[in-house]
């Protein structure tokens, strides 16, 4: 009784199944991408059809298929901000736990914008210091 | 902040985007009626997607019905939290405001 709960259930999980339809879909994407690509230079004509299967074959069924495929994802993730999650994470999220100039050590004052403010107007009183315009 | 704060706050981070990526497969699982709805929105969106590659035509139809079948009937669940991960909460920059709550949220004075 337990054995077969458990066998459904790695059934109904079917990691590997899974990752092969999403291989799959991610072959279509890429080759709906190339598609488009190449009719949008070229027009609709046979040396578009030569090209489309060419590059098809070098980014669908090549040994190098990991390296497009890899690279597509890359993109779309790029293209969609996927970086600035970085960003926030390892440069705005510091200076905001900081806390407003203080509490912090100093590079984690450098992080916040009061605190980035607060040198700022610091180097513009030395001598020879831009003046830095008023606070609004 | 030292390391084990980080790693505290990159875990609360984590357990926050996890909740927010699993949101819409919860919804669909506990509304029959949402199930059905973000199907249909998945559906309209794939369709629309390929269409927008190749066009209107016979191409378009066979590679959207192999993409529904695949995003739509199948694998349902993943894609809705794909594409509110994606298109919803990359493209509008959502994540940035669940990162700059949460540092807020623990902010020192």
């Amino acid at each position: 009784m337990l054995e077969n709960a458990l066998l459904q259930g790695l059934a109904l999980l079917s990691i590997g199944e899974f990752f092969h339809d999403m291989f799959l879909v991610l072959k279509i994407f890429v080759l709906l991408t190339i598609a488009s690509w190449v009719v949008m230079h070229l027009g609709k004509g046979p040396l578009s059809i030569v090209v489309i299967v060419g590059f098809t074959y070098l980014m669908l069924f090549s040994p190098w298929t990991w390296f497009f495929e890899g690279t597509y994802v890359l993109l779309m993730l790029f293209t969609l901000g996927f970086a600035g999650i970085f960003i926030d994470f390892f440069f705005v999220f510091p200076g905001f736990a900081a806390g407003p100039g203080g509490g912090g050590p100093p590079e984690a004052k450098m992080g916040s914008q009061g605190g980035v403010m607060q040198r700022m107007r610091l180097f513009s009183q030395r001598p020879g210091g831009r003046r830095l315009p008023p606070p609004m | 902040m030292d390391e084990r704060g980080m790693l505290h706050i990159f875990l609360l981070i984590l357990v926050a985007l996890i909740a927010v990526i699993a949101l819409p497969a919860v919804v669909m699982k506990v509304f029959p009626l949402a199930d059905l709805i973000i199907r249909i929105i998945l559906a309209f969106i794939i369709f629309a997607t390929v269409r927008g590659y190749l066009g209107s035509g016979i191409p378009s139809i066979l590679v959207s019905g192999v993409l529904i079948y695949f995003l739509v009937i199948k694998w349902a669940y993943f894609a809705a939290a794909a594409y509110v991960a994606l298109f919803i909460l990359l493209s509008l920059q959502i994540f940035s405001i669940i990162i700059f709550g949460i540092g807020m949220g623990m902010r020192r004075g």
